[in-house]
């Protein structure tokens, strides 16, 4: 082990602040995970607190509703997902094909700029664009002599709407990691390709996207990790307290929040907490599981 | 040995990923349980007669709003003030209104430096001290170091702040006569023959006349927060005398209601008999007003209140109480149009007086200088220099007092420009009774005001204070269970009123609300024994 780090030391070195920083804000914290099974006080804090069994969880499971938000969480972020990372591709290697290098930075700068933007802000201006009386949606339909849609409460809708935003806002990311991976693809694998006579097309699907998929293995891998979460800010600002959209957007984290704003329990908060933790687990563990088998030297461990 | 390593970083990563959700919850709580074991506890002063004061201390004072853009020159005055008297300066935050739901537990569970505190009834009183947020009160201390307070205190606003027995707020000594209401256009009502009305039910021929004649106005243009319930509460409330449910204290949520009318005090649910009839004519009020296009489609997505753009036309209607409506009809008056002002009452006329608890402060428990908090209280609360400042600003700048001996704004200060606006600082719990009138209110706000008093009628269970500890799981599955299903009754957006009832009382059953309401009358019933 010394020997070990003797000889590679400028990595250890390396990985020191990061391995803190996990130490400090990841593991540190993971004994907290007990206050899912406590009725906190504090008085008692974190440790001192009786214990109240799994009391904190009925809430969540009396709601009726644990298995419908369990269920349009995991959906949505497959889809998010799924879009995310086929969006993202595409973008990244149209980008790369792209010979003007004003226009490439010009459309990647747009394509960024949503990234900046708060989803606060972005209720706003969705408030604006699509509500009943003066959205510009709705504005036009009229003027077309069309019926105005209620979109504010037709819930259908919003299974498209959601991922169009959530592409929207995350595509600009996601296309610059595979634009750096596209980027570090050898060159003398193109030129070869090009004296063996292979169209643009056959250069893409044959060269770059079988060489851009560890990367989207890995990145798809990590993005499994935050599957449990969804983008709480992007339902709450959106969606807000709107029952009639809820069964169709409704996912755990806005369920615990509209459950728990009035009582303020930190207990029955991270019973919830746990709950996700333990499903992103077996989630996470069964993807790679899944990944090992196909190709081993894809997998995360 | 690259392999061993990658497997290290890839583990790190994927621990952290998997365990984020949870640290997340975690994040506020950790700082509570290492500050509460070393929180300095009440020092042996309280035995000895005299007060010592000797050494200076900051305290650290929260209240909810923002502060007005001349707070800080105020502060330095009453800082002045606090210096003198009892050798201690007052460090002022706000927690905004959008923020409190989250800010407010987390700043009392993180231990941050926190000594003063504002709570009420409606801000997580209860829960946070059943948590233990809150410094226990003893009587003996407040006599000692409150006496001001105590002498204008009813006892029993102190018996109505108990928690198993131990008061943790002192209660404003003057409750706001206050009652809610909704406020009309008085030119507009009158351009298009509307005839007057005094009840919210007859607003029907008004809110058609906007609707036909102002197409830029909405009649009823609700917010997500404050107004949403609001219209379909003043409509119930004239079949019923209601306010908002007894457990929760929620708006929002449906719960357990009791008719303020009735002296027996008997609870039920809210769709349960007498009270779903009245819920129920309310709601088909509402769905008639909703599919004629009176009520904005989506309220939810809406954050303005309409008592903050009714004057510049935007809604017909504006909601609100007696004391908050005040800057708006002056700001209204100001721009050449008057308002009516039509108070929500029951179906015998009344309106609902303040409970007892409905503004205070609270000492946090893990303040260091408990004492000195208190003393500050004892002047904030009740030295007539420090209320006037808290209250009005600086004389001369903000306000001057004029001939008539009423409050009035100085020269070339109008109530735009003011950096101080009256009632703007969120020092809602001095002592009210100092306060001389204003002089600039117009006269339908001074007939409202002045009316109001007979209005109010006392409320069987002001000085009652739901523990709700034991059935929490519950009240979180109704609160749930309202929005979803509640809550599109409130304005009307259902297809079929009676078929919406019939399923929000089912889910309600499931999450429990009649094991609320067993608990409820388990503790009404030990309450009114107490009374006799």
């Amino acid at each position: 082990m010394i020997r070990e780090i003797r000889k590679n030391w400028p990595l250890y070195t390396m990985f020191l602040p990061i391995a803190v920083y996990f130490l400090i804000f990841a593991y540190a914290p993971m004994a907290g995970v007990v206050m899912a099974f406590k009725d906190f006080n504090y008085r008692g804090g974190i440790f001192g607190s009786p214990w109240n069994g799994f009391d904190n969880f009925e809430y969540f499971f009396r709601s009726g509703k644990a298995w419908l938000v369990t269920k349009n969480t995991i959906m949505y972020n497959v889809v998010f997902l799924g879009a995310y990372t086929l969006f993202s591709v595409m973008t990244a290697v149209f980008l790369s094909e792209v010979y003007n290098k004003f226009f490439k930075r010009v459309s990647q700068t747009f394509l960024f700029l949503p990234y900046f933007i708060s989803w606060v802000t972005v209720s706003a201006f969705v408030y604006n664009f699509l509500n009943y009386e003066y959205g510009i949606v709705n504005v036009i339909l009229r003027k077309l002599n069309l019926d105005a849609i209620d979109i504010y409460s037709s819930p259908s809708i919003w299974f498209l709407i959601l991922p169009l935003l959530y592409v929207w806002k995350w595509v600009g990311y996601g296309s610059i990691l595979y634009l750096a991976a596209i980027v570090g693809i050898d060159q003398e694998v193109y030129e070869a390709a090009t004296i063996d006579g292979a169209s643009r097309w056959q250069k893409i699907t044959r060269i770059t996207i079988p060489l851009l998929k560890p990367t989207m293995i890995i990145l798809i891998l990590l993005g499994l990790g935050r599957i449990m979460r969804g983008e709480f800010d992007m339902f709450y600002q959106l969606i807000g307290n709107n029952g009639m959209l809820m069964d169709a957007t409704d996912i755990i984290d806005t369920l615990v929040f509209r459950s728990l704003v009035g009582t303020q329990d930190f207990g029955m908060a991270s019973s919830v907490g746990f709950y996700q933790s333990v499903l992103t687990l077996i989630i996470i563990l069964s993807a790679n599981y899944l990944v090992r088998r196909y190709d081993k030297d894809q997998a995360l461990f | 040995m690259r392999n061993k390593f990658s497997f290290v970083v890839t583990m790190l990563l994927l621990f952290s990923l998997v365990l984020a959700a949870c640290s997340s919850n975690n994040d506020g709580n950790n700082g509570a349980a290492e500050t509460n074991g070393s929180s300095a506890s009440p020092s042996g002063s309280a035995n000895s007669d005299a007060i010592d004061n000797s050494k200076e201390v900051k305290l650290s004072m929260y209240l909810l709003g923002d502060a007005p853009k001349g707070m800080p020159e105020v502060m330095e005055q009453v800082n002045k003030k606090m210096k003198e008297s009892i050798n201690a300066t007052i460090d002022l935050n706000y927690i905004g209104w959008g923020d409190v739901q989250s800010k407010y537990p987390l700043i009392l569970a993180s231990g941050e430096d926190v000594d003063i505190i504002f709570t009420a009834d409606w801000n997580f009183y209860v829960q946070e001290a059943n948590k233990g947020a809150f410094y226990p009160l003893k009587q003996d201390e407040l006599n000692k170091y409150m006496p001001k307070q105590m002498e204008k205190l009813n006892p029993e606003a102190l018996k109505a702040a108990e928690i198993n027995g131990v008061p943790y707020m002192i209660p404003t000594a003057t409750p706001d006569r206050k009652a809610s209401v909704a406020v009309i256009r008085k030119d507009l009502r009158e351009k298009y023959g509307v005839p007057a009305f005094t009840k919210f039910s007859e607003i029907g021929p008004y809110l058609e006349a906007i609707k036909k004649n102002e197409p830029n106005m909405i009649p009823l243009n609700l917010d997500n927060q404050f107004d949403l319930p609001t219209p379909h509460l003043y409509l119930t409330n004239e079949k019923i005398a209601y306010t908002q449910p007894l457990d929760s204290g929620n708006p929002m949520a449906q719960g357990i209601a009791y008719d303020y009318e009735d002296p027996s005090g008997k609870v039920f649910t809210t769709v349960e008999e007498p009270f779903l009839s009245a819920s129920k004519y309310a709601s088909n009020i509402m769905k008639e007003w909703y599919d004629k296009g009176y009520v904005n489609k989506n309220p939810y997505a809406n954050k303005t209140r309409s008592k903050d753009n009714f004057c510049e036309g935007k809604s017909g209607v504006a909601f609100g109480n007696s004391l908050d409506v005040a800057a708006m009809t002056e700001l209204c008056a100001s721009k050449g149009f008057d308002v009516e002002i039509i108070t929500a009452t029951s179906p015998q006329g009344h309106a609902p007086q303040n409970t007892w608890l409905n503004n205070g402060l609270a000492v946090a428990a893990n303040s260091k200088n408990p004492e000195r908090a208190l003393q500050a209280m004892d002047l904030i609360m009740q030295d007539p220099e420090i209320v006037y400042l808290v209250s009005f600003g600086i004389e001369g700048k903000n306000y001057v007092i004029n001939a008539d001996d009423k409050i009035a704004l100085p020269e070339g200060v109008t109530p735009e420009n003011n950096t101080f606006p009256t009632d703007s600082s969120g020092f809602w719990f001095v002592n009210k009774d100092l306060f001389k009138p204003l002089a600039n209110w117009p006269q339908s706000y001074i007939d409202h005001i002045n009316s109001v008093g007979e209005k109010l009628k006392p409320q069987l269970y002001a000085g009652f204070t739901f523990n709700s500890e034991s059935v929490k799981s519950q009240i979180a599955s109704v609160a749930n269970v309202s929005t979803q299903y509640g809550s599109p009754l409130f304005i009307g957006a259902v297809k079929n009123v009676d078929e919406a009832y019939v399923q929000l009382a089912d889910k309600l059953k499931a999450a429990g609300i009649e094991k609320i309401k067993a608990e409820m009358e388990k503790q009404t019933t030990a309450y009114l024994a107490t009374l006799k």
